[in-house]
């Protein structure tokens, strides 16, 4: 291992492997580094890899194959289901028999979205900076200001407040644990509707996604490192001095984040975050379930209405669990179960003090996701034969060990978030 | 000016002006007293007997309050240019205190006292007062960078771009990271946990739409800071005879410079012309015709229902009818009985002061009201207007409250109108115990009761959302559409919240420069 290096990158999801990867080809020396002692359940789909980045990384000759996810599904209450597919048009279809006149403004508002985001492409806004373009007029103005509003106001001029609205609230908003009312809730329609805001997964008989892009990134020459970071205190210099839980001591100029929940799992705030936070269940199962809708690679989502969001999300924002969080769901091609979840509350409170997770409080949202998800798989519970929780809420009691860091980049939570990540990791590299 | 009637005796056409402004509210009277100054002819047209709404005079019993006011009960973002240009001095305005320190008043019974300059060395804070000094540094750098969009002098889109893209070093990522910035994040980078930055969070969150720990909350601070009270930068004022004093002087101004202000005269339509503003007709169906019309009125008003959806475009409509959050403050006056009758207790009360309830409270607050709830916990601005008169009353003293945040329809029923109350009355005992047993008498003002008043829509009482979303609904409100010589300045168009009188003058101006380039001489 060498000892300075350009980059840091922590965390093992596919934005971290793609942006460390494209790092390493542009020529940067570039560590990366695990977020936990050991990997926390992954879910078999991970944000469109778009064809810049598949192009740099050469993915075609990892055997890495991948197939868009087949629907975002929304199981509702009673038994409701709203689908949408990547076609505007064949969604428009499928949802005929939910709410007629939504449907038919489907591809308008799937069109509407889109064009808000070329519209509002040159204001860079992640919640830290915000950067206008050189030439502003009317157009990009009026972009602005509806990028800028809540996310439901444009869900209910298209949507009318319907199953469909609440479907897309608890796909596009269920990422950043938003309930749609808040300011700039309404940003993440845009790229939620982007062609690479659709999720992917390896197709059959493909090397896995996390095993090709670990391959990518040992032949691009990225160094690993076997334990996170316990420490990062900036040097008098431009670098971090790092000490990692095997007591190895190394240097790294900047950090990078691409992904909240990365910087969340090693304790770092993300700067426009809320009391939230992400946590992932894995279910091994015993024998077969049924899936609703009949459909294993399908992206789940379970809400009994978009009031649902704000419920979790205010109990987040108050240190409580809520006791119906929207819960995500997929199915692996062995036939566990990843159900996930962006509002759980990153600190409990209780009495008005603020307190770290502990292990009842982890069994109590095991049994909370369970229950959310056997409420729509019949005879889930009985299947259940094994349970993994991880939380992405590090104990915030001390300074955490980026605390006293320097030159730190954190990638905002996005859709499209492994184009995001190359991008941002290219634009970090060019100011160097 | 001349008069003609119509055929068969219909109604009436009056010519001769050369200018109308629709609304007498505090922008209608700036709007008008700059185009009166320029030679123009002009008329306001106010619907209602009164000028200057939503601002107006309190009047509670038979007692004599000369400082209480509906609307706003101080000053901290008038425009000096139209104090200067309006000569407003000369027509009345004088502060009692040009720059009111603010008392926070906490849940625990703390209190934390800020000079009115917070850039002053405040060295009873110990350990916290460089971080303010700091902190006040950077935000004032970053406020002043925002003052040509306060102020109305860039209206345009390229002009907004331009003032956002300038550094500020004192404050990273400048004038535009300040914008989107959530108030805890900015305040994460300052202080600790504690009195200070408690203060600062209700500040922050004080009149706004947004809660303190999301994006774009900062802004409103900004905004606030922008402004001047007789020159010094970010401060608080309290006008003698109370906010009421500076629409009475405005009118002034305007009646001085020749405006024809005709009160209790409806309009019902503004004419448009081969795309260009021709005048507008009267509820009577008299028309006064004009080659530059400017509405003071809230844009859905003036535009769909004084304009018509017919004569916009589309993708007008769509963004002038971006939603408003249904967040407000709502007023309260309070006559207590028991005034402090030593000089000192009465000092005290010769401040701001506010009710900072911990900052958990303030976001559960928030989330309340977006559920339609009316919350527990209300950050609350109190001014004793008592201690700004030359003498005290005797034995009592009465509180212009304001509380905030609260559903904007705080009052749908007489039930809810009164969990409003007290609420309000519950917050202001936690900041003055005591106070509520010593009420002898309220007087509620909610958005609801303003609007009614000013006949204006309710959503222009709305909470303010972040500074980017008003620039844009601003800039938009204020391109009229392209519908030539129109102009806007309702409150859309304006920053900030408070009497602030910019969007007048700069619809004004826009007016003016364009009459220029035209040849359009008075």
């Amino acid at each position: 291992m060498a000892a300075n290096y350009d980059l840091l990158v922590v965390g093992e999801d596919a934005p971290s492997l793609c942006a460390a990867a494209a790092a390493a080809k542009a020529g940067a020396s570039v560590l990366l580094a695990p977020t936990r002692k050991a990997p926390a359940p992954r879910a078999p789909s991970v944000c469109d890899i778009p064809n810049f980045v598949w192009r740099r990384l050469e993915l075609q000759d990892y055997g890495l194959q991948l197939e868009p996810i087949s629907a975002r599904i929304t199981l509702l209450e009673d038994g409701v289901t709203a689908s949408s597919q990547r076609s505007p048009e064949d969604t428009a279809d499928a949802l005929v028999d939910i709410d007629e006149d939504a449907a038919a403004l489907w591809p308008a508002f799937v069109e509407e979205m889109r064009a808000l985001g070329v519209d509002a492409a040159g204001v860079e806004t992640d919640g830290v900076s915000c950067a206008l373009p050189d030439v502003m007029d009317i157009g990009v103005l009026s972009a602005l200001g509806r990028a800028s509003g809540a996310a439901s106001e444009l869900l209910d001029d298209y949507l009318n407040g319907g199953p469909l609205s609440a479907h897309v609230s608890a796909h596009a908003l269920s990422l950043s644990g938003q309930s749609g009312e808040e300011a700039g809730s309404a940003l993440v329609l845009p790229e939620f509707f982007d062609e690479h805001g659709w999720r992917v997964r390896a197709a059959p008989g493909s090397r896995s996604v996390f095993g090709a892009l670990r391959r990518v990134c040992d032949a691009a020459g990225v160094e690993t490192a076997p334990k996170a970071v316990l420490e990062a205190h900036a040097d008098s210099g431009r670098y971090n001095n790092l000490v990692f839980g095997d007591e190895v001591k190394r240097k790294a100029r900047r950090i990078f984040f691409a992904t909240p929940d990365a910087a969340e799992a090693v304790g770092y705030a993300a700067p426009g975050a809320y009391n939230g936070a992400r946590a992932v269940l894995r279910l091994s199962l015993r024998g077969e379930i049924e899936l609703p809708a009949g459909d294993e690679h399908a992206l789940f989502q379970i809400i009994d209405s978009a009031a649902d969001l704000r419920e979790a999300r205010d109990a987040a924002l108050d240190g409580r669990l809520s006791d119906r969080p929207p819960v995500a769901f997929e199915m692996t091609d062995k036939g566990d179960i990843i159900a996930y979840t962006s509002f759980v509350p990153k600190r409990l409170r209780d009495d008005d003090e603020w307190r770290d997770w502990t292990g009842q409080d982890r069994q109590a949202l095991t049994k909370v996701i369970i229950d959310r998800l056997a409420s729509r798989i019949d005879g889930l519970r009985d299947r259940v034969r094994r349970r993994e929780l991880v939380v992405f809420a590090e104990e915030q009691d001390g300074a955490g060990p980026f605390d006293n860091a320097q030159n730190i980049v954190l990638q905002p939570k996005r859709h499209n978030a492994v184009a995001a990540a190359v991008s941002l990791v290219d634009k970090v590299l060019a100011d160097e | 000016m001349s008069e003609e009637a119509g055929a068969g005796g219909r109604s009436r056409i009056e010519g001769g002006v050369d200018a109308i402004v629709v609304g007498g509210g505090p922008d209608g009277l700036v709007a008008a007293a700059y185009l009166a100054r320029s030679g123009r002819r002009t008329v306001i047209f106010e619907s209602t007997g009164e000028l200057g709404l939503p601002v107006r005079k309190r009047e509670m019993g038979a007692r004599r309050f000369a400082g209480a006011s509906d609307g706003e009960h101080l000053i901290h973002a008038l425009d000096p240019h139209v104090i200067d240009d309006l000569d407003l001095y000369r027509h009345g305005v004088s502060y009692a205190s040009r720059r009111l320190e603010t008392t926070y008043i906490f849940k625990t019974g703390e209190r934390l006292t800020l000079r009115g300059d917070l850039r002053e060395p405040m060295h009873d804070l110990e350990d916290t007062a460089d971080a303010l000094g700091r902190f006040a540094t950077g935000m004032f750098a970053a406020a002043a960078q925002l003052r040509p969009l306060t102020s109305g002098a860039a209206g345009g889109a390229q002009e907004i771009a331009n003032a956002l893209s300038g550094d500020v070093s004192e404050f990273p990522g400048g004038a535009g990271a300040a914008l989107i910035q959530s108030a805890e994040d900015v305040f994460d980078r300052y202080f600790a946990e504690g009195p200070l930055r408690d203060a600062l969070t209700a500040e922050a969150a004080f009149r706004s739409a947004l809660p303190p720990h999301e994006q774009s909350s900062f802004s409103q601070l900004l905004a606030r800071w922008a402004g001047e009270v007789s020159g010094l930068q970010g401060a608080v004022g309290y006008p003698e005879g109370g906010a009421v004093a500076i629409v009475e002087a405005l009118r002034r101004s305007a009646q001085r410079t020749g405006v024809d202000i005709r009160a209790s005269t409806e309009v019902t339509e503004i004419l448009i012309e081969k795309d260009a503003a021709a005048g507008v007709v009267l509820s009577d169906g008299g028309q006064v015709r004009a080659p530059i019309v400017v509405s003071a009125l809230d844009a859905h008003t003036t535009y769909m229902s004084l304009i018509g959806p017919e004569a916009l475009d589309v993708a007008f409509q769509r963004d002038i009818a971006m939603r408003r959050a249904p967040i407000a403050t709502v007023q309260l006056h309070v006559v207590l009985a028991d005034a402090p009758d030593d000089e000192d207790a009465r000092g005290e009360l010769s401040r701001r002061l506010v009710y900072a309830p911990p900052p958990d409270d303030v976001r559960r607050a928030f989330s309340a009201t977006r559920r339609g709830e009316i919350p527990n916990d209300l950050i609350i601005e109190a001014i004793a207007v008592d201690a700004f008169e030359e003498e005290w009353p005797e034995g009592k003293m009465q509180l212009s409250v304001l509380a905030h945040p609260l559903p904007l329809d705080a009052d749908a029923n007489e039930q809810r109108r009164e969990e409003t109350r007290a609420a309000i009355v519950a917050s202001l005992e936690k900041m003055l115990p005591g106070a509520g047993e010593r009420i002898e008498d309220d007087a509620l003002v909610t958005p609801h009761d303003l609007a009614g008043r000013g006949g204006g829509a309710l959503h222009a009482f709305s909470a303010r959302e972040g500074l980017l979303r008003q620039l844009s609904l601003a800039a938009v409100t204020r391109s009229a559409c392209n519908i030539g010589g129109l102009y806007f300045c309702g409150p859309e168009a304006q920053l900030g919240y408070g009497l602030n009188g910019a969007a007048g003058r700069a619809a004004a101006r826009a007016a003016l420069k364009k009459a220029k380039r035209s040849g359009a001489a008075p």
